[in-house]
């Protein structure tokens, strides 16, 4: 992705003790927006990036594109606090995000009110998210069936095939499914498997261990 | 690395094994994922153990595995059974293959 700098001058006059922020956005009208709000907000902008205490990357969605922008700047910038404003979040975009190498997350719509107070969090050295996301990284509280019902759907069996598996009708998989991916904050099969088992940021299949009473007696019978 | 005569587990070799109910296991390109419903927990057989694991399934004996596989694949005997009893033992201990009643 070519990723265009508008670099933004609400100069501030007292450049002296307030951080500095670097908007970087291929969106001008967003990048402005932006460095409007760092500047009622007491943070000055229109630093190049590499003299930034804090880079604000403005952007629609966080694909691919966009989470190697956000690593491409942490790798020049190691020091520099990072924080992603996105428009179109996805389920995933806060680990995304964070996997990539951000600090923070703000939505887009948020921003009048969260972005400020999230490059000060990130300037303090906390991480910042949208509460909703949050979720992402609790360890789900799977019942044993969910994580069957699950467990299966990542080996890519469909419904029919995990409800004879498992000696249960097609509409109670179903339901198992529902409430899983409730849980899991994710709409579909491929969304579910993908958060599982991804490498990064994934929650990997040990979400889906199923505790025995009786452990440390393997195999038996 | 076995040489001719008896190998460790060789008493397996007359066992009929089988994946239990609650193990399923399917092949990807590079592997076979087996789940063992009653844990959660999935194990990753390489390409060679996912080939053993399916001559288990459609053998009589543990033997008659090694000895398909052997064929199949030109390789002595001795070596293919040393090597398919020994991932048995470890499938085995998993609990991811289990003796079948009737053997």
């Amino acid at each position: 992705m070519a990723s265009v700098t508008a670099t933004v001058s609400a100069e501030n006059g007292d450049a002296g003790l307030s951080p500095r922020a670097a908007v970087i956005d291929t969106d001008a009208r967003r990048a402005h927006r932006l460095g409007a709000l760092l500047g009622d907000g007491g943070i000055g902008t229109g630093v190049e990036a590499s003299n930034a205490d804090v880079l604000v990357l403005g952007c629609d969605r966080l694909g691919r594109g966009e989470r190697e922008t956000v690593a491409r700047l942490r790798e020049k910038a190691p020091e520099a606090a990072l924080v992603v404003v996105v428009g179109r979040p996805g389920p995933r975009s806060a680990r995304d995000a964070l996997a990539a190498g951000a600090d923070a997350l703000v939505l887009s719509d948020q921003a009048g009110e969260c972005l400020e107070p999230a490059v000060r969090a990130v300037l303090s050295g906390q991480v910042a998210l949208p509460r909703s996301f949050g979720d992402g990284f609790r360890r789900p509280a799977l019942s044993r069936r969910e994580k069957q019902v699950l467990g299966l759907v990542v080996i890519g069996l469909q419904n029919i095939e995990i409800a004879a598996q498992l000696h249960v009708t097609e509409s109670t998989v179903k339901s198992h499914l529902t409430s899983s991916f409730a849980k899991l904050g994710v709409r579909t099969r491929s969304e579910a498997t993908a958060l599982i088992l991804d490498p990064e940021g994934g929650l990997g299949l040990g979400v889906l261990a199923i505790s025995t009473a009786g452990e440390g007696e393997a195999g038996g019978g | 690395m076995a040489a001719e005569g008896t190998v460790p587990g060789s008493e397996l070799l007359g066992s009929r094994l089988r994946v239990p109910e609650h193990v399923v296991y399917r092949d990807f390109v590079s592997e076979t994922v087996v789940l063992n419903l009653e844990t959660g927990r999935y194990h990753g057989l390489n390409p060679t153990g996912g080939r053993i694991l399916d001559a288990i399934e459609r053998s009589e004996t543990v033997g008659d595995a090694a000895e398909a596989l052997a064929v199949q694949y030109e390789r002595p005997r001795n070596e293919v059974e040393a090597d398919v009893l020994a991932f048995c033992s470890d499938l085995l201990t998993r609990g991811l293959v289990e003796l079948r009643p009737d053997g």
